[in-house]
């Protein structure tokens, strides 16, 4: 195989360097990495993944813009997994691998993308990924209360259950898992509940989820603690004593609701 | 239905529902959860915890918001305020709040004509 640094990945390019009779067991492999720690040198880190397919007949492309791309011949002892494993390894880092696009080039040699991430934003992707699959697979809208005053939780649920699968949760410490189990379209969050508080919730809610549509709670119009959960990804304030055209105004906003209010 | 005095009319119908059942229904929750909140703050009181005070008066002051009970809510506001200071201003306050709490409850047990636990 050879190696060009400073070369962006060519089709014509790779042919014409390569003696390709069938293009059966021919492969492009794009690989990506997001957010690769400082400490790293993506040069030597490059010349590493080179290592791992440089006894296989083809070209490995290092261009300046940091993309990484394969053309090679694979054997069939060459397991795709093996090799996004590897590549794991010399990144020496908290780092996942997910499959990207598999396509097919002009002249019938498949490509593959490895997107190699953080752990952690690979799984608030997948979750993110899991929650949306979740909403769109459903045929209802969600709403989730999360409210300790029976009282407030009765006019949510007098203003909405009607037109909605709503879910009450009275107690903060069951709040994220339930969010997650329940993937609600809309979350009217309190701030102040028993064991665990809403900031705190929406905090771990918008960490999985950041497109999550939160509206908070209140009694105390407290500016500084709603700018703050503005801050954190919460879409919305309502204050206490609110009745449910105030609930709708935001669920009509929420770009997931299906249901007309 | 009678013109209510203690409980701001316009807004308890505007919170509690469209019909005189969800009213009702309404009515009896608020006298049900009223007097667990007596409770909780005698309870936070008798156990000087600030926090317990501070969040039973605050939860209070919501439903009373909610309900249109606009001197029982300034007195859950005050007892919010106070929950750094000693028993002795809290049980005054805790007097006021039910003696507030009564006056709501007996006016809406006679509207609604609900249970008076």
């Amino acid at each position: 195989m050879e190696y060009y640094p400073n070369l962006r990945f060519d089709q014509d390019h790779a042919v014409a360097k390569n003696d390709i009779n069938s293009v059966q067991h021919w492969r492009c492999l794009h690989i990506e990495i997001k957010e690769l720690p400082d400490n790293i040198d993506l040069e030597r880190l490059a010349q590493k993944i080179f290592k791992i397919f440089q006894s296989l007949p083809g070209c490995f492309y290092f261009d300046p813009r940091a993309r990484m791309t394969v053309f090679c011949k694979m054997q069939e002892s060459i397991i795709i997994d093996d090799i996004a494993y590897k590549i794991n390894s010399l990144i020496k880092a908290d780092f996942m691998c997910r499959m990207g696009e598999q396509t097919i080039l002009s002249n019938g040699i498949v490509s593959l993308q490895f997107i190699f991430s953080p752990t952690s934003s690979e799984k608030q992707k997948l979750s993110q990924e899991f929650i949306m699959q979740e909403r769109l697979k459903r045929h209802h809208d969600i709403i989730m209360v999360v409210e300790d005053d029976l009282f407030a939780r009765s006019i949510v649920k007098d203003a909405l259950s009607s037109k909605f699968k709503l879910i009450e949760i009275d107690n903060g410490a069951k709040a994220t898992q339930e969010y997650l189990s329940n993937s609600p379209d809309v979350l009217f969050l309190d701030i102040h509940l028993p064991n665990k508080k809403g900031p705190q919730i929406l905090k771990e809610i918008m960490e999985v989820d950041p497109q999550a549509y939160v509206i908070m709670l209140s009694a105390d119009a407290n500016k500084d603690r709603i700018m703050e959960c503005i801050k954190m990804g919460a879409k919305g304030f309502i204050a206490k004593p609110f009745n449910g055209e105030k609930l709708f105004n935001y669920i009509r906003r929420c770009p997931t609701i299906r249901v007309y209010c | 239905m009678q013109k209510l005095q203690i409980i701001n009319e316009e807004r308890f119908c505007d919170y509690s529902g469209n019909t005189p059942e969800s009213h009702r229904a309404m009515a009896q929750l608020f006298i049900e959860q009223a007097h667990v909140y007596v409770q909780d703050l005698c309870f936070a009181m008798d156990e000087n915890s600030q926090d317990l005070w501070h969040d039973v008066a605050h939860k209070y002051k919501g439903m009373a918001a909610f309900a249109g009970a606009d001197a029982l809510y300034k007195a859950c506001q005050h007892a919010q305020d106070i929950s750094a200071t000693s028993k002795i201003n809290k049980q005054k306050v805790l007097n006021s709040i039910e003696k507030e709490t009564n006056r709501a409850i007996q006016e809406l047990s006679d509207i609604f004509q609900t249970e008076h636990i």
